[in-house]
C-alpha cells in the first residue's frame, strides 16, 4: 500500500480562474526519496499543500479527487492529524521558527499534542540530534545561519514522528554550503530513518543523485515521472525547462559523438568513474 | 535612547538573581509599589500623600547591592543615567506648581525630592527585573499564572521578531535610497510622505509573515487540543522562597516602622547644617 | 571614468570589520562577479560603489567623484543597486508607479518619465502588468519589475545582489539574456553564489573572490574557479565540469583540468578515451 496515494487531484484556489493542479494521478510508497520539480508556477507548491491538509482546509477552493496520506483521506482529516504523517517544510527559514530558542521550537509541536512531557523531551532530543542540531540546542533563530535555521525547521517538523517528510524548496534561499547541509540530513533522514521524502527543488545538480524518482510538473500537470536518469535525459524534460546537470549534458554530448557511458551519471564521481571504466582503466574499481 | 533600550534589555549572566524564578521577581516589582505605599498612605485618611524622602532613598540604596548581586551593575547604571533627565524633570515640574500656588518650604522640597526618588527606585527596580529575566522565562511564568497561552505566544513572537523586522527595515531603507529617495528632505509633512516608500513593504511582508507563520503552526498540529503541555515548567527553589521571606519581612518592617515610629523629616535637618558650612 | 577603490576599509559601528583593505576597479562596460561566502563583505562591498556605504578608511570613487563628498541619490544616478530580495522595495499601487519612482525622484520631467517607464515595460516584457500591483506578481515578475526599476534611468554601472536566488531555470536565462544585452552599454557587477550560472556566460565575467573582508583573488573565470584551494577558501564548491576533469585525473586519466566549456570537456575526454583504448 503506498504512503501516499494521490487520484485525479484538481485544485483551483478561490477567486483564481485558472487551475493551479490539473487531473494529478501519484502513488509514493514508503522509504522512497521523490524529487519533484519543474519551472514556476506548475503547481509543485501547490502539490505539497495538499498533502498535509493546508490544502484544503486551510485554502478554500475547488478541490477534486482524493489525497490519501498514511491511509487518511486528507479531506476528512483535521490538520493537526495529518501534521503526525506528514511534516511540511516551507521555503523560508525565518518564518517557521517562532520562538526565542531552537529547542522551543522544536518542541512546540509536540507541546500542541498534548503528549506527556517524558514523551515531548524524547521526541525533542531525537529530532535534535537527528537533524544535527543539538550542540545548537539553545541558540536563538537569529544567531544561526540559514543552512541551520532550516535544519531547525526541519527538527521541529520531524518531533511530530510523520512517516512522510514533505519539503517545498528548501534551499530556495540558502547557499550552497546551506543547501548541501540541508540535502545532506534530508538523504540521511530517509536513508537511516527510513523517512519518505518528497523534495521540491530547482538544485537538481545537488539533489538528483539522492532521488530515487524525478517528477516533472509543467501548468499543474505531472509530464515525466521515474528514475532520475531517463527523466533528466528525456526530451520533454528539455522541452519544460528545467536545471538539467551539466554532467547528464556532458552524457548527452559524449553519446552524440558514439561515447556512450553505462548509465546516466548524476554526480561528477560518478561521470568520471564510468568514463574511467569505458577508457579501460585498470583503477577504476 | 537606544541605548536606553539596549540597558533594558535580557543580559545572560550566571548570578543569584538570574537564578530565581520570575515569578519571585515579579513579586519584587509588586513590593517596591506595596512599600511606597505603606509611606505614603495616611493610616486614617487613608489617601495617598507625599512627605517624607527618607524611606525613598533607602528603597533606592537597596536596590545598588541587588544590582550588583545580579552582575548588571554596569548597565543598571546607565539605565539610571538615562532616566535622571526624567526623573529631574519630575521633580522639577512639581517645584514650580508649589511655588506658583506661593507654598514653597522645606516639607514640599523633602516631598517632591522623595518623589523623585520613588521614581528612581521604580526605574531601579524594573531595570534589575527585565536585565536578570528572560523573555522566555518571563512568558512562562505569564503562562504558568493562568495567562491564556496564545496571548504569551504572541508575546514571545513579538520578541523573536522585533529585530528581523528592524534590520528588514535598514534594508529597505538603503533599497529606496539607491532608488533616489531622499529622506532628509523637506518639512514635517512632505518627509511624512517620504517615508511611504519604507513603510509599506515592511507591512506587506509583517502580513506575509503572519500568513506564513499561520501555515508553519497548522502544520505542527496548532489547536490539535485545549490541553497544551509545555516542556519546560517553573518550580519554586529553596532560593525561591527564601527570596519570598524576605521580601515579606521587608514589608513588615516597613508597616511596623511606619505604625510605630515617626519617619523623620531630612531636608529640615539638612538644609541648615549645608547653610551653615556655607 | 571607472568606480575605483583604493585600499577600502570598513568596520561597523559595533566595531565588526567588513571590509579590510580592498582594492578594486570596475571599468567601463565591464563585466565583473563577486564571490564568496556568507559574511565576506560582498554586499558591504557594493554598498560602497553608491555611497550607502561610506568607507571609514581609504577612498571609493565614482567617476571621478569621492563617494563621501556626494549624497547617495547623486551617486545612485551612476550606479543602480538592486538587492536581493524585492519585496524589501516593492510598493507602489501599479507596476508603472513603482517603475516611474526612481525617475521622479531624480527630477525626470513628466515626459521623459512617460517615455522611459513605456520603453521600460517594453523591454522587460511587464506589460500586461503596466496597472496590477507588484505585490501581486509572482517572485520572478517581482524580479524583473525591481530591476527595470532600476535599469529604467540608465545607469553607467549595473550591480545585483544575488539576481538569481529563487529562480527557476528558464527565468535564470531570461536574465542572462538581459545582462548580455546590457552589457553592451553599460558595467554590469553580480554578487552571486550560483557558479553554473556564471560559468555558463560568453563572454566569462571577471571573477573576484572575497573572504573575511579580503580580496582573495582576482581574474579570469577560467583560472579562479578551477582551482579547488581557491574555490575551497572562498567557501565555494567546484563547478562540475572541471570536477568531473579531475576526477579523471584522480582515477589515471591524465587530462586538463582548467576548463569551463562542457564542449571543450567533451573533446577532451573523447580524446582521453581515444588515446587510452
Amino acid at each position: 500500500m503506498p504512503i501516499v496515494e494521490v487520484e485525479g487531484l484538481s485544485f483551483t484556489y478561490k477567486g483564481s480562474r485558472k487551475k493551479a493542479l490539473d487531473n494529478v494521478d501519484l502513488s509514493i510508497e514508503e522509504g522512497e526519496f521523490v524529487i519533484l520539480t519543474g519551472p514556476s508556477g506548475c503547481g509543485k507548491t501547490t502539490f505539497c499543500r495538499c498533502l498535509n491538509g493546508l490544502i484544503p482546509h486551510f485554502y478554500p477552493g475547488d478541490f477534486e479527487g482524493q489525497v490519501v496520506v498514511a491511509g487518511l483521506d486528507t479531506r476528512e482529516h483535521e490538520i493537526w492529524e495529518l501534521s503526525q504523517h506528514v511534516g511540511l517544510v516551507f521555503q523560508n527559514p525565518e518564518n517557521q521558527l517562532f520562538c526565542l530558542t531552537v529547542e522551543a521550537d522544536v518542541a512546540f509541536g509536540p507541546e500542541n499534542l498534548g503528549l506527556p512531557r517524558h514523551e515531548i523531551r524524547k521526541r525533542v532530543n531525537w529530532a535534535l540530534k537527528a537533524t544535527g542540531m543539538w550542540e545548537l540546542r539553545h541558540r536563538a533563530p537569529h544567531e544561526l545561519s540559514g543552512g541551520q535555521q532550516q535544519r531547525a525547521a526541519i527538527a521541529a517538523v520531524l518531533a511530530m514522528r510523520p512517516k512522510v517528510l514533505v519539503l517545498d524548496e528548501p534551499t530556495s534561499f540558502l547557499d550552497p554550503a546551506g543547501a548541501a547541509e540541508v540535502l545532506s540530513i534530508v538523504a540521511r533522514l530517509n536513508k537511516q530513518h527510513g523517512i519518505t521524502v518528497i523534495l521540491t527543488e530547482h538544485r537538481l545538480d545537488m539533489a538528483a543523485a539522492l532521488a530515487d524518482r524525478v517528477i516533472v510538473m509543467d501548468r499543474g500537470r505531472v509530464v515525466l515521472n521515474g528514475p532520475p536518469g531517463e527523466v533528466l535525459t528525456s526530451e520533454e524534460a528539455r522541452k519544460v525547462g528545467i536545471g538539467i546537470p551539466k554532467v547528464v549534458r556532458l552524457y548527452e554530448l559524449l553519446a552524440g559523438r558514439g561515447l556512450r557511458l553505462p548509465r546516466v551519471p548524476l554526480t561528477p564521481r560518478e561521470m568520471a568513474l564510468l568514463v574511467a571504466e569505458v577508457a579501460g582503466i585498470a583503477d577504476s574499481a | 535612547m537606544s541605548s536606553l533600550l539596549e540597558s533594558l534589555a535580557f543580559q545572560k549572566r550566571d548570578s543569584v538573581l538570574h537564578r530565581l524564578d520570575p515569578r519571585v521577581k515579579l513579586a519584587y516589582a509588586i513590593l517596591m509599589i506595596a512599600i511606597a505605599a505603606v509611606f505614603c498612605v495616611d493610616p486614617t485618611t487613608l489617601r495617598w500623600e507625599w512627605r517624607y524622602s527618607l524611606p525613598y532613598i533607602v528603597l533606592f540604596a537597596c536596590q545598588i547591592p541587588l544590582a550588583v548581586l545580579g552582575k548588571v551593575g554596569r548597565l543598571w547604571l546607565r539605565t539610571l543615567k538615562a532616566s535622571l533627565p526624567l526623573a529631574l524633570l519630575i521633580v522639577g515640574t512639581n517645584l514650580l506648581v508649589v511655588w506658583m500656588y506661593g507654598q514653597l518650604d522645606v516639607y514640599q522640597l523633602e516631598r517632591v525630592v522623595g518623589m523623585g526618588f520613588f521614581f528612581l527606585a521604580l526605574v531601579a527596580s524594573f531595570s534589575i527585573f527585565t536585565l536578570t529575566t528572560s523573555p522566555d522565562d518571563l512568558s512562562l511564568a505569564l503562562e504558568q499564572m493562568g495567562v491564556p497561552f496564545w496571548f504569551c505566544f504572541i508575546f514571545r513572537a513579538a520578541l523573536r521578531f522585533t529585530p528581523l523586522m528592524a534590520r528588514e527595515a535598514r534594508i529597505t531603507i538603503d533599497a529606496q535610497r539607491a532608488r533616489g529617495l531622499e529622506l532628509d528632505k523637506g518639512g514635517p509633512i512632505a518627509r511624512a510622505r517620504r517615508y511611504v516608500p519604507i513603510l509599506v513593504p515592511l507591512i506587506v511582508n509583517a502580513v506575509k509573515r503572519a500568513w506564513d507563520m499561520a501555515e508553519a503552526m497548522e502544520s505542527r498540529a496548532w489547536g490539535a487540543t485545549g490541553k497544551r503541555m509545555s516542556l519546560y515548567v517553573l518550580r519554586l527553589s529553596g532560593r525561591d522562597y527564601l527570596a519570598l521571606c524576605i521580601m515579606l519581612f521587608a514589608l513588615i518592617m516597613a508597616i511596623y516602622v511606619r505604625m510605630f515610629f515617626q519617619v523623620p523629616y531630612l531636608l529640615p535637618y539638612i538644609l541648615p547644617l549645608l547653610e551653615g558650612l556655607l | 571614468m571607472p568606480i575605483v577603490l583604493e585600499d577600502v576599509w570598513y568596520s561597523y559601528p559595533n566595531g565588526v570589520e567588513a571590509l579590510r583593505g580592498v582594492s578594486l576597479t570596475i571599468g567601463d562596460r565591464d563585466f565583473v562577479v563577486i564571490m564568496g561566502p556568507n559574511g565576506a563583505g560582498k554586499t558591504t562591498l557594493v554598498k560602497t560603489f553608491n555611497g550607502l556605504v561610506k568607507p571609514t578608511r581609504g577612498h571609493v570613487l565614482v567617476d571621478g567623484v569621492d563617494t563621501r563628498r556626494a549624497t547617495v541619490a547623486e551617486l545612485a544616478r551612476r550606479v543602480g543597486l538592486v538587492f536581493q530580495n524585492p519585496d524589501h522595495q516593492l510598493f507602489c499601487e501599479t507596476v508603472e508607479e513603482e517603475i516611474a519612482f526612481a525617475l521622479r525622484n531624480f527630477g525626470f520631467t513628466e515626459e521623459e518619465v512617460r517615455k522611459r517607464v513605456d520603453w521600460a515595460l517594453r523591454a522587460f516584457g511587464l506589460e500586461e502588468y503596466r496597472d496590477t500591483s507588484p505585490l501581486a506578481l509572482s517572485g520572478g515578475e517581482k524580479k524583473r519589475v525591481a530591476i527595470a526599476s532600476v535599469l529604467v534611468w540608465e545607469p553607467k554601472y549595473l550591480v545585483l545582489d544575488e539576481p538569481t536566488l529563487g529562480q527557476d531555470y528558464a527565468q535564470k536565462e531570461k536574465l542572462r539574456k538581459l545582462i548580455n544585452e546590457l552589457l553592451e552599454r553599460a558595467s554590469v557587477v553580480m554578487v552571486s553564489h550560483d557558479i553554473e550560472f556564471i560559468v555558463d556566460f560568453r563572454p566569462r565575467p571577471r571573477v573576484v573572490l572575497l573572504a573575511g573582508g579580503r580580496v582573495l583573488a582576482e581574474g579570469r573565470a577560467e583560472e579562479l574557479l578551477t582551482d579547488l584551494e581557491l574555490l575551497k577558501k572562498a567557501s565555494l564548491v567546484r563547478p562540475q565540469v572541471p570536477e568531473i576533469l579531475d576526477c579523471l585525473c584522480d582515477l589515471g586519466l591524465k587530462v586538463r583540468t582548467d576548463v569551463l566549456d562542457l564542449l571543450e570537456a567533451r573533446d577532451i575526454i573523447l580524446s582521453a578515451v581515444g588515446a587510452g583504448r
